[in-house]
């Protein structure tokens, strides 16, 4: 019997479950602050805001679980966006070579962040965080820190399409949150991911490239940035490369993250987790607006999430090793 | 026979280096009054990066400074102009809750066991929420111009021209603390605490308490910090500590701190702090943006952190 109660009981544990437990509440109780706001227009735009950060999200799964982290997200996306812009309007390339030329910017990044963590030996915190301050200064240095605009109008394509009321950027999340979720449990790189985050030297010894691992999941943590940042560019009304995008994102993935079921101690997390996750904060955002509380709470309400969530996996972790 | 280490030679290089190199290209920087400016101005991220040096010398780490030192201005202009409490209440009840603040970190990360990165990094967005809450009132600024009589001649008047009581307060704690790290116990204990916990544990150091003050302290200097800005410009607004705790970071790591904890020098602290308004005073004088400052800021920081990785592979 798959459906026993031990079964209900475990599975009534995992983070996922009680992350959409915890959702459905909010959604009550946002429905009983203010039930004309609940609806489908409202719940789309939400879902649509979601997909950027979710994507970023993604990767950073893959690296939270290999034990390493990327506060340069934010930055990434900015700076994808800005240098595509720039190469369209000063160089007048193509868009899709600007955009691939772009990538090859996020692509460097990941590879700088690697590098610095892997082989000069820098906790990837503070890496991270200098490239933050780093790869954002570019970006407002090359723009003078003013939007680069008018760009082609085939930028704007993918970003107005609304397939199923939603935008691309989402159902691509969907999509990779599914590949992302299957690679992590049902293949023999999710393993090693796994035992990389859980314990570097069992997994060195057996046979897992744990370096290796984990500049892959660099790389694609900033690509899936880089693809936020293009993908941004082209959902605004006038298509811009703008140096401010994505300032602060950083924490909602990294919050969604957590919040999803991933560990600071490396070793646990699932993609679906961290969709839930961002789409929780998401619904926090958007929530506290339209439960008509004052739009000031929103940065210390994620603070104070973010510690709860933290919390839990400090508890979580204990617990495991006790 | 071990060679005596000179962890502050290098950064007080750096410093003449980088002085000689600026005052070459503008000479309006080696100008007396100037370099006054500078040496005062050491005290802003030089206090908080003093702290820090305590607390690293521990093991720990705290990303929150710049989040409290905007949190203790807004604080404080909020409960004199909005409120209307009399300033030396005000200044108190800033410095109480700074090290309400510290006490919660030190909880976090001592009590729960949260790494201190993640609980620090989370507090600070508290921090800036609240600040943001603070300065709501004011559109995001709050204005203190002649409501602040105490706080501003503590920061900017003194007993010497061009040296204000704030930064005498700074040079006594430097002194004090270089001193009571190399002559007293305070110095090895804190190094144990850093550098081998369980000998630590062993010679009956109460670690948590001592941790918990090194948190408290980073705090409390980041909100005095924040308040001499505030003193000195009159106002506040959102901007104020944004990318400090970097900043302090790397000042106490240049400093001959390290990121594993064990080590630590006051004296390299107020160098690194030094060399670093140095570097910002050129930057300001070449008209850098600050956005595009953070280039530098983030490969300092990189440089001092590198270079951190490598002083631990020479100790071994």
């Amino acid at each position: 019997m798959w459906l026993g109660n031990a079964n209900v009981a475990r599975l009534a544990k995992t983070p996922e479950v009680i992350l959409a437990g915890f959702l459905l509440l909010l959604i009550g109780g946002i429905y009983l602050r203010n039930p004309v706001a609940v609806n489908w227009l409202t719940g789309a735009s939400i879902l649509r805001t979601m997909a950027l950060p979710g994507l970023v999200a993604l990767g950073m799964v893959l690296l939270m679980v290999a034990g390493e982290i990327d506060l340069s997200t934010g930055a990434v996306i900015s700076l994808t966006a800005v240098l595509a812009a720039w190469l369209m309007k000063e160089i007048s390339l193509p868009v899709g070579i600007s955009f691939v030329v772009a990538l090859g910017g996020a692509l460097l990044v990941g590879l700088t962040n690697a590098g610095l963590t892997l082989r000069v030996g820098i906790n990837s915190l503070l890496v991270t965080l200098a490239m933050q301050f780093i790869v954002r200064g570019v970006s407002y240095s090359f723009t003078q820190g003013v939007p680069i605009y008018p760009l082609p109008a085939s930028v704007g394509f993918l970003g107005t399409l609304r397939p199923a009321g939603l935008s691309v950027a989402f159902w691509l999340l969907v999509g990779l949150t599914l590949i992302v979720q299957v690679v992590l449990t049902q293949t023999r790189w999710g393993a090693g991911l796994y035992a990389t985050g859980g314990n570097v030297l069992a997994a060195q010894i057996c046979g897992v490239h744990t370096d290796r691992t984990k500049t892959t999941c660099f790389v694609l943590t900033s690509l899936l940035a880089g693809t936020a940042g293009l993908l941004l560019m082209s959902q605004m009304p006038l298509p811009s490369g703008d140096p401010i995008f994505g300032r602060n994102l950083e924490l909602d993935i990294i919050v969604g993250v957590v919040v999803g079921g991933v560990s600071l101690f490396g070793g646990r997390g699932s993609a679906i987790g961290a969709f839930l996750g961002v789409l929780l904060m998401q619904v926090i955002r958007s929530g506290l607006v339209i439960a008509r509380f004052d739009p000031y709470w929103q940065v210390p309400a994620l603070g104070i999430v973010l510690l709860g969530a933290v919390l839990l996996d400090v508890r979580r972790q204990q617990r495991t090793l006790n | 026979v071990k060679r005596k280490q000179w962890p502050e030679l290098a950064p007080a290089l750096a410093v003449g280096f980088g002085l000689g190199l600026f005052v070459l290209l503008d000479r309006s920087m080696g100008q007396p009054a100037n370099l006054v400016r500078i040496l005062t101005q050491t005290l802003y991220l030089g206090l908080p990066a003093y702290a820090m040096v305590f607390l690293l010398m521990m093991g720990q780490i705290d990303l929150s400074t710049g989040a409290v030192a905007g949190l203790s201005a807004a604080l404080v202009g909020n409960l004199i102009i909005v409120q209307g409490v009399a300033e030396p209440w005000a200044l108190g009840l800033a410095l109480v809750a700074a090290s309400a603040f510290g006490l919660l970190n030190g909880w976090l990360v001592l009590g729960v066991g949260v790494p201190a990165f993640f609980a620090t990094l989370s507090t600070s967005f508290v921090a800036l929420g609240l600040m943001g809450l603070l300065l709501k009132s004011g559109l995001g600024v709050v204005n203190v111009t002649g409501q602040s009589p105490l706080l501003t001649s503590f920061s900017t008047s003194g007993p010497w021209s061009g040296i204000p009581w704030s930064f005498l307060l700074f040079g006594g704690l430097l002194v004090g603390g270089d001193l009571a790290l190399r002559r007293t116990v305070l110095g090895p204990r804190l190094a144990a605490i850093g550098g081998n916990l369980r000998a630590a544990q062993s010679c009956g150091i109460h670690i948590t308490l001592w941790r918990t003050l090194g948190f408290m302290g980073v705090s409390l200097a980041s909100a005095l910090a924040g308040l001499c800005v505030l003193g000195i410009g009159g106002g506040t607004d959102r901007n104020l500590g944004d990318g400090w705790a970097l900043w302090i970071i790397a000042i106490a790591v240049l400093g001959g701190a390290s990121l594993k904890g064990g080590v630590g020098s006051v004296l390299g602290c107020f160098l690194g702090a030094l060399l670093i308004q140095v570097i910002r005073s050129g930057l300001g004088a070449a008209h850098i943006q600050t956005n595009s400052q953070g280039i530098v800021v983030g490969l300092i920081l990189l440089g001092a952190a590198s270079l951190d990785v490598a002083r631990q592979r020479q100790r071994g």
